[in-house]
């Protein structure tokens, strides 16, 4: 199996995207122009001047204790709080620790029943966004700042006003706001003859509950239970990456992946036109142009006696019809996912997946998912009473729709004479706001959600709000004039509402202080399950013409862009393009050769009526040869510097597609614009030449003979003795079958460990910092390559090369089989980096800001912050092993398997990682060990990796079905 | 050479000089803050509560036995005996005790102004110290901060320096060894340093 990277090296040739090695040393311009000498001088003085102060200066350095003594704090004990995540809607449960009264690193809360322990990128990203400087300090007043009682009396007059005038309200929020805050908004609007509260998620899937609305007889949107699905076909549906809920998805469906599991490996098929971040981890794909969608449904209903087949190429329809036959046969427990936001196609898959016998099992109806509440088809009208004058007063509650929504909604707000924002920061929203009454983030103030009937999960305060905001749930009550607390509130709805639900509950006090210990209730939510009735037949949606169709896909870092603000985001390697810091326009190969187009290549592309914008091509293998695919949730135009200038907002190229939020249907233009720009991506360098890095095998073979999994080639000899091992030995193994390369553990490490953000330029330079990356690598042809995904870090090698070479000891092993780095002993040699054959050792070329006044609060104390010039790397979060292992020293006993754990594995939505003590038979890592689908990466090198990887089973038969595969 | 060639030149003297007149005048090691004693805000007596009144280290750094840090206790428990259980002065519970610096102890406890110490022991930021870990397993506050309970002003009674830990972390290994026990005082470098 040929294993190649990227293009160019599948063509022979790594194209030096840049003149890297023009100069001796490829430093930044600002330095090259200072000349050899003046460096001899500054440097000179700087260093004889550093030793005259350091030699006898004394910081004096004061300690502040607590004048009382705050119950339960100890200064420097971590303490936990269970809360619920407020980076998307689909409201994952986390467990915040907080060191010294402020949340320094949040993980998935292990009995939460939707993510149960995983988190998301984003997830972990939501401390980076909790200290964020550049966000609204304080209410504002026609772009100047004022005080809560001067813009509440403003506000009160001009609500008043509204009243006079028709008392036409709207409220406009996404489905991250929960029931209270509903309950809040709907209590203001209850003031006015005509106030609606309008939900709409920018990444909308509102043709579902309108399908449901059709084919059911009600508005729902089905919970989806991957772990029952053993045929799982996903169109255009990337439920792993960004799609309702990729957390909680990604748990449930690594549950049924690899063959370990108590229950069978599912089979997964996906049929879309970009590669998704799911389709690359599909055991069979197909490729199809995003206007093929409905095609592709109705060719797979036919077989189900649910319609003709329709009009399409062959290919397809061979595809389709060899699915829906897996799919009959295992009915019951088939699933069909559809991820395109269109109506018909909606009501079809709703109608295939009764068909399949899926509701109940697969899609649960009876108790359905609260994730995606937004509503396309009443914010269409809304914009239109807007545009027409009819409304006197807008109120947007955490919502961006200046950025992510048409730019027919723009216009439209300026018509309404009150515009009130009450989100985080001054986004492009804020900016045409007449009032601000910003919000909370997430982390400072009281909210609650229900991800799904029956669960209902609290947030509490993790720390004081940072800045003169108010939560936007005390905002609408206090201009009703019943100004609450948010507590109060939260907590007299849940003892109104759902204290009542939950049986045995025992007292409402007890009831809440549990809620508040697990960060959820689950509850008996009594319902019935709709039944189905067939709907009345919809018109069809035109099919393009032109040669290219727009796809815009969702972004797993930038998510619906709220968080572009968040440098750790922006400098999260996309899972498949491998690009940070902003979007660009992917091409199948064929279609870039038809175009004469190459990697970083730049081409201005608008869809039909729309100014060009300027994008950089990525050469993209897996895509179908008619799509244009470019990600959203880039190319922000306020509301924080880390995101201006990233990329460009494809939102702006959506309209209402039939009432639903859709790219727009006219023929793009594509042109060439025969400059080029280097892309900030991470592939191309840490190059393995021709090493089976990774392995795979098919599922059946596997079952019938688990040990022809072993590797074949030897572990090389080691010409070093074996090192001694004291009471622990670390190792850890990744399961290839079950990682699906969402990089929540990429996110998670950085959090955990300080780790920089270098910024763009750095990134293009090959100097970003992550000590986990995830190296994607593509097995196959350009057209259909089969995809794999490896977390990368430090590979702790008993034998380790690094260790040898340097000069001064700073990386020495250590007797629990780590590798350690030393900062304060490091002189950035390099030479370490220079001989790890993983290249996962990273260097501080300079002093990366970490020193932000606010920013800075994100760091872990437990972890050293590097500074220029010295080594770092993966340490196997030492500083989480210690911690575990003070715990149970002090408690007097031995520490347990599973007590250590790194923050990768910690995060890892799909349980891809296991971590422990080697030297313990018992532990569930020894058991992994002997696995027989173990290798190692590099192992012929003899230089013993305590990280080893499990080989890839794919549950597809590797020569059966290849043929079909070849449409467009 | 340039005018500025000279005058930096000579700046590079002059400090280089001024570097082996502080060197001369005392010898002690980079970074060695032996010694340090310096004045605090309320001037605290170790020597009265700790040796004197045979006050245990623990009664007020709480923080010793669970975590990384000893801890200043907050002003609040020197409260607790100084308002409502015993003073020095002789007067009875609750009835404020004369002495100035107990008068500056309760005027930041009124004032809500927390109390500025001054940090007498300081180690490296690259140098994690967990004070449970040492605590817990026998060691005793002066093996490292000296004899405490005699300083009517605390001072660093010693370097704490790298070379200090492991001397003192490699004997408590071989004392283990000698005793037939697995020797629990690491040395490896992330023990400390991460």
């Amino acid at each position: 199996m040929k294993v190649w990277k990227s293009l160019g090296e599948r063509r022979g040739l790594v194209i030096k995207s840049r003149a890297e090695f023009d100069h001796e040393l490829p430093v930044g311009e600002s330095v090259r122009q200072i000349s050899r000498r003046d460096f001899f001088r500054f440097s000179g003085l700087g260093f004889a001047a550093g030793l005259a102060i350091s030699c006898k200066s004394r910081t004096v350095e004061k300690a502040l204790p607590y004048l009382n003594a705050q119950e339960g704090v100890t200064p420097g004990i971590a303490q936990w709080y269970a809360t619920t995540c407020g980076g998307c809607s689909a409201g994952c449960g986390v467990l915040a620790r907080s060191r010294d009264g402020r949340p320094v690193k949040l993980e998935g809360n292990p009995e939460h029943p939707g993510n149960r322990g995983g988190l998301c990128a984003i997830g972990q990203a939501q401390t980076r966004g909790l200290y964020d400087g550049q966000r609204l300090k304080g209410p504002r007043s026609g772009g100047k700042a004022c005080d809560w009682p001067a813009l509440d009396a403003e506000l009160s007059g001009a609500f008043e006003e509204a009243r006079k005038r028709g008392g036409r309200v709207r409220v406009l929020a996404g489905s991250l706001a929960g029931p209270s805050l509903a309950a809040a908004a709907q209590a203001f609007l209850g003031t006015f003859k005509d106030g609606r509260l309008l939900r709409y998620d920018a990444l909308s899937c509102a043709a579902i509950p309108a399908a449901y609305q059709r084919t059911h007889g009600v508005r729902l949107f089905p919970r989806i239970r991957l772990e029952e699905a053993s045929v799982l076909l996903g169109v255009e549906a990337d439920f792993l990456g960004t799609w309702v809920d990729p957390a909680g998805f990604t748990r449930a469906y690594a549950s049924r992946r690899g063959p370990d599991n108590p229950r069978p490996m599912s089979r997964h098929l996906q049929a879309e036109s970009g590669l998704s971040l799911t389709g690359s981890n599909a055991d069979e794909r197909f490729r199809l142009a995003p206007s093929e969608v409905q095609a592709f449904l109705e060719a797979l209903a036919h077989p189900l006696g649910l319609g003709p087949v329709p009009q399409a190429r062959t290919a397809l329809l061979q595809a389709a019809e060899r699915w829906a036959a897996l799919l009959k046969e295992h009915a019951g427990e088939a699933l069909v996912l559809c991820g395109a936001n269109a109506l018909p196609a909606q009501v079809l898959c709703a109608r295939i997946n009764h068909a399949l016998g899926a509701e109940g099992r697969c899609l649960d109806l009876t108790a359905p998912s609260r994730q995606k509440e937004g509503d396309d088809e009443a914010l269409g009208a809304c914009i239109e009473d807007m545009a027409s004058g009819r409304v006197d007063a807008v109120l947007l509650a955490g919502v961006n729709p200046l950025y992510d929504l048409p730019p027919a909604f723009a216009a439209a707000f300026h018509k309404v004479p009150l515009r009130v924002g009450m989100g985080l920061s001054l986004d492009e929203s804020a900016l045409a706001c007449t009032h601000l009454a910003p919000d909370h983030h997430w982390l400072e103030g009281w909210r609650d959600a229900e991800p799904a009937a029956g669960l209902a999960a609290v947030g509490q305060p993790l720390i004081n709000p940072l800045f003169q905001t108010r939560e936007a749930l005390e905002s609408f009550l206090a201009w009703v004039g019943k100004p609450q607390q948010a507590q109060d509130f939260i907590q007299a709805r849940w003892r109104r509402e759902l204290h009542p639900k939950v049986a045995g509950a025992g007292s409402f006090e007890a009831f809440w202080h549990e809620t508040l210990r697990k960060g959820f209730v689950a509850f008996e939510a009594p319902g019935k399950a709709p039944s189905f009735r067939e709907p009345a037949p919809l018109p069809k949606a035109p099919v393009p013409a032109g040669p290219y169709e727009l796809l815009l896909q969702g972004s797993v870092a930038m998510g619906d862009g709220a968080q572009a603000h968040n440098p750790w985001l922006q400098e999260l390697p996309d899972p498949i393009t491998k690009l940070t810091w902003g979007n660009a326009l992917s091409l199948s190969p064929k279609t870039a050769r038809a175009l004469g187009l190459e990697q970083g290549d730049l081409v201005a592309l608008a869809p039909e009526g729309l100014p060009e914008r300027e994008l950089p091509v990525v050469v993209q293998p897996g895509q179908d040869d008619r799509t244009l695919a470019v990600a959203l949730g880039h190319g922000r135009g306020a509301g924080g510097e880390a995101g201006l200038g990233a990329g460009v907002n494809a939102f702006a190229w959506r309209g209402f597609q039939g009432g639903f939020l859709a790219p727009l249907p006219g023929a793009p233009r594509i042109r060439p614009l025969g400059r080029r720009v280097e892309l900030a991506t991470t592939q191309d360098h840490h190059h393995l030449e021709g090493r089976e890095l990774v392995r795979e095998m098919a599922l059946a073979p596997y079952l019938r003979d688990p040990a022809s999994a072993r590797p074949h080639e030897e572990v090389g000899p080691s010409v070093y003795g074996e090192h001694p091992h004291g009471k622990h030995r670390w190792a850890m193994v990744i399961d290839l079958s079950k990682c699906t390369g969402c990089s929540g553990c990429v996110l998670g490490c950085m959090a955990e460990n300080n780790i920089p953000v270098v910024g763009r330029e750095e990134v293009a330079r090959k100097r970003e910092m992550h000590w986990l990356r995830i190296d994607r690598y593509y097995a196959g042809s350009e057209e259909e390559p089969q995809v794999f995904h490896q977390p990368m870090m430090c590979q702790q090698c008993d034998q380790a090369p690094c260790e040898n070479v340097c000069p001064v000891l700073a990386t020495v092993h250590s007797e629990e089989g780590l590798n350690q780095q030393a900062y304060n002993r490091c002189v950035g040699t390099r030479y370490c980096a220079n001989n790890c054959p993983y290249k996962v050792r990273r260097f501080n070329w300079w002093e990366y800001p970490h020193d932000g006044e606010v920013e800075r609060l994100a760091l872990n104390p437990d972890v050293t912050v590097r500074s220029r010039g010295v080594m770092e790397k993966c340490s196997f979060c030492v500083q989480r092993l210690l911690a575990a292992k003070f715990a149970a020293k002090n408690e007097g006993r031995e520490l347990r398997d599973g007590e250590a754990l790194p923050a990768c594995m910690q995060s890892c939505p799909a349980q891809a990682i296991v971590f422990g003590d080697m030297q313990d038979p018992g532990s569930r890592i020894s058991r992994v060990l002997r696995d027989p689908r173990r290798f190692l990466v590099l192992g012929e090198l003899g230089i013993g990796p305590a990280v080893s990887y499990l080989t890839r089973i794919r549950n597809a038969d590797a020569t059966e079905h290849r043929g079909g595969h070849h449409g467009a | 050479m340039n005018v500025r060639t000279v005058l930096l030149a000579g700046a590079v003297a002059l400090l280089a000089s001024l570097t082996i007149f502080a060197l001369s005048v005392d010898l002690k090691l980079l970074g060695d803050n032996s010694g340090y004693k310096p004045a605090q805000p309320i001037a605290y007596s170790h020597a009265l509560h700790a040796g004197e009144l045979r006050m245990d280290c623990l009664f007020c750094h709480t923080g010793a036995e669970k975590g990384r840090h000893a801890g200043i206790p907050p002003a609040s428990t020197c409260m607790k005996c100084h308002e409502v259980v015993v003073n020095r002065a002789g007067t009875k519970p609750g009835v404020s005790d004369p002495s100035p610096e107990i008068a500056r102890l309760r005027q930041a406890v009124q004032s809500g102004q927390p109390i500025a110490w001054v940090r007498v022991h300081r180690l490296p930021a690259h140098v994690q110290f967990p004070h449970s870990r040492h605590v817990n397993a026998g060691v005793p506050c002066q093996a490292c901060h000296g004899e405490v309970q005699g300083m009517e002003r605390v001072e660093q009674a010693r370097p704490l320096n790298m070379g200090e830990c492991l001397a003192c972390h490699r004997a408590e290994n071989q004392k283990q060894q000698q005793a037939g026990r697995a020797p629990g005082a690491p040395t490896d470098c992330t023990a400390c340093h991460h």
